[in-house]
């Protein structure tokens, strides 16, 4: 009992912290020390703590981050979005609402060798923005078509999000991205199906335009197909087994670089500014998994996550609906919260229900690996849903003149979609589980 | 030295060390390049590589925190002070800067103990033999220059700031 009640002194001492501003990482790190050191004594918190810092920063995994948040940047630098856009707008931009399917395609391209929904919406914003205004398409299709399909850089492999689940969970980031495919291009298909419905059903959204020649668009695929290619490479090599997911993002981010450098959209001055972005996103992440191995050990001690997941297992709830209930709750809390802190906050707490829920036919890694990708789809939720969708400010901040609220407007027809997939993916986990086959 | 050059003497040194993590990382990346070609097309591995890749993503992390939160790079979340007054928010900032300190001088005193135990005890890497307290070392910087910035920020001039110049 008493370990009990010093879990929930621990976990209410976090969120006063986090709620009075203090970084989630430093809040969940001092919480969870004085937890630990409550329930294990002062002497052997210190000699925790002697290891902590080797133990979580000495990863292997965990250079994949600033690897591919250094590609990343690299590929926005470049301009790689500009060059995604044309390719896509010259196949399908003559289609009704075709400059905004453009836009979507793009962003699931650029997603693909970008890991942040923030750059991707970002970078697609300030070239498809401009096109789509000159053709005359209402602002709330627009603004809404980019800061959904920004979400794509994290539905997409590789994914920042999905790897701070695949360290947190010590799952393989290989089959996390692997099992994201899937589910990332079901993604794709719904948003622009959900355009389809939504130009011909609301009149005076998007006007058609002619069709590129068949010259122009050969044009549009040449300068895209390198960057393809490099998505390629990576993902056939480390899907393969050829590369570890380091060496692939490695591969990636030096390809980028000199595929920048030999278009001469990359000069020198603009790789040394690639860093200072990567430098800050890592630490960031690193500074909240610190903090979040800290509250797992306070938490291990007190021995909570294990008895709440005995206790739902004893409670004999079909596990779809614990699964569909968590899910639900993380988009609620995530209309308040910040997705990745979220994601921390819960995981340590939830894991353990999930892998002892009994799933016929899903091994415990499949269990983990499917459940993170259910997180991964409701924190893309959580960017485009109000009061506060990250992405919707980062396009009305580029957009200038659209109000919020006409973009949360826009955006609801596509939240419908992103619910449709969400329990497409609840009821059939193999939507999600096939790709692991190909894992090597 | 007035409040104002030391910091802008943290700031100075935490840009130095985001750049120096990243000439880290860019090496690791190069390593990881030549180590692929060497296995597949050589059939020559580097032995041990990713040995190197631990020591130099947790060295290269650590020399990432300062700029981190010279810039106040960190997730917080503002949703239930939104109505605070803005005297108020700054007090808030504050603390948490305090806090940030508390918890990176702990860690950085903790990481020295650590590292003195493990170079006492002698302890190398499996397969290059490289002694693991020059990790160890390697990190104290970073996280001790991180919690020097916090400590400015919490007691020190009004900002603490680096602006990101795009």
């Amino acid at each position: 009992m008493s370990a009990l009640l010093s879990a929930g002194v621990v976990l209410g001492a976090m969120l006063v912290l986090i709620a009075a501003r203090v970084p989630i990482g430093v809040a969940m790190f001092m919480a969870g020390a004085a937890g630990y050191g409550a329930v294990v004594g002062a002497a052997a918190l210190l000699s925790y703590l002697k290891g902590l810092l080797w133990a979580r920063f000495s990863v292997y995994d965990l250079s994949v981050i600033p690897l591919f948040l250094l590609m990343g940047q690299f590929a926005t630098e470049a301009g790689f979005s500009r060059t995604l856009f044309h390719a896509a707008n010259a196949l399908i931009g003559h289609r009704q609402g075709g400059v905004a399917m453009a836009s979507v395609t793009a962003c699931m391209a650029f997603g693909s060798i970008c890991g942040s929904s923030v750059a991707t919406a970002a970078t697609m914003s300030q070239v498809a923005l401009p096109e789509m205004r000159r053709l005359r398409y209402s602002d709330r299709l627009a603004t809404a078509t980019l800061a959904v399909g920004g979400t794509l850089g994290i539905l997409i492999p590789p994914s920042v999000i999905l790897i701070i689940y695949a360290l947190l969970a010590e799952q393989s980031i290989v089959k996390l991205f692997a099992a994201a495919v899937v589910p990332g291009l079901i993604a794709t298909l719904f948003y622009l199906v959900t355009i389809a419905i939504y130009v011909r059903v609301v009149p005076g959204q998007a006007v058609a335009q002619p069709r590129a020649s068949a010259a122009e668009r050969l044009a549009a695929l040449r300068a895209a197909w390198p960057i393809a290619a490099i998505f390629l490479c990576i993902f056939v090599g480390i899907y393969g087994g050829w590369f570890t997911a380091t060496e692939g993002a490695a591969v990636g981010a030096v390809a980028t670089l000199a595929l920048g450098a030999a278009r001469r959209q990359l000069p020198w001055r603009r790789v040394a500014r690639c860093f200072l972005p990567a430098a800050q996103t890592t630490a960031m992440i690193l500074t909240v998994l610190l903090g979040a191995t800290m509250m797992n050990a306070a938490l291990a001690v007190s021995r909570v996550p294990a008895g709440l997941a005995a206790w739902i297992a004893a409670l004999d709830v079909p596990p779809l609906l614990v699964i569909g209930g968590f899910i639900a709750g993380f988009i609620l809390l995530g209309c308040v919260l910040d997705e990745l802190a979220m994601m921390l906050l819960l995981l340590p707490i939830l894991l353990p229900t999930i892998l002892a829920l009994d799933l016929p036919g899903l091994s415990v890694e499949e269990k983990a690996i499917w459940f993170g990708i259910l997180m991964l789809m409701a924190t893309g939720v959580g960017l485009v849903a109000p009061p506060i969708g990250l992405n919707v400010y980062v396009v009305a901040n580029i957009a200038r003149t659209v109000p919020i609220g006409e973009i949360y407007r826009g955006a609801a027809p596509f939240l419908a979609a992103d619910l449709v997939r969400l329990t497409l993916l609840v009821l059939a986990p193999q939507l999600t589980l096939w790709a692991l086959r190909f894992v090597r | 030295m007035t409040a104002g050059r030391l910091d802008t003497w943290l700031q100075r040194l935490a840009v130095a060390a985001a750049y120096l993590g990243g000439a880290v990382v860019t090496g690791l990346a190069l390593m990881s390049v030549v180590s692929i070609v060497g296995r597949s097309v050589l059939a020559r591995p580097i032995l041990g590589d990713f040995e190197l890749v631990e020591i130099g993503i947790a060295v290269a992390g650590s020399l990432f925190l300062p700029y981190c939160q010279a810039s106040r790079g960190h997730i917080i979340v503002d949703v239930f002070t939104l109505r605070a007054g803005a005297r108020t928010v700054r007090a808030l900032d504050r603390l948490g800067a305090l806090l940030t300190a508390a918890m990176f001088l702990l860690v950085a005193w903790r990481t020295l103990a650590g590292g003195l135990d493990i170079a006492r005890s002698g302890e190398t890497s499996m397969l290059m033999q490289v002694p693991i307290w020059i990790g160890y070392a390697g990190m104290i910087p970073g996280v001790a220059l991180a919690a020097l910035i916090a400590l400015a920020q919490a007691v020190g001039g009004p900002s603490g700031d680096l602006r990101d110049d795009r």
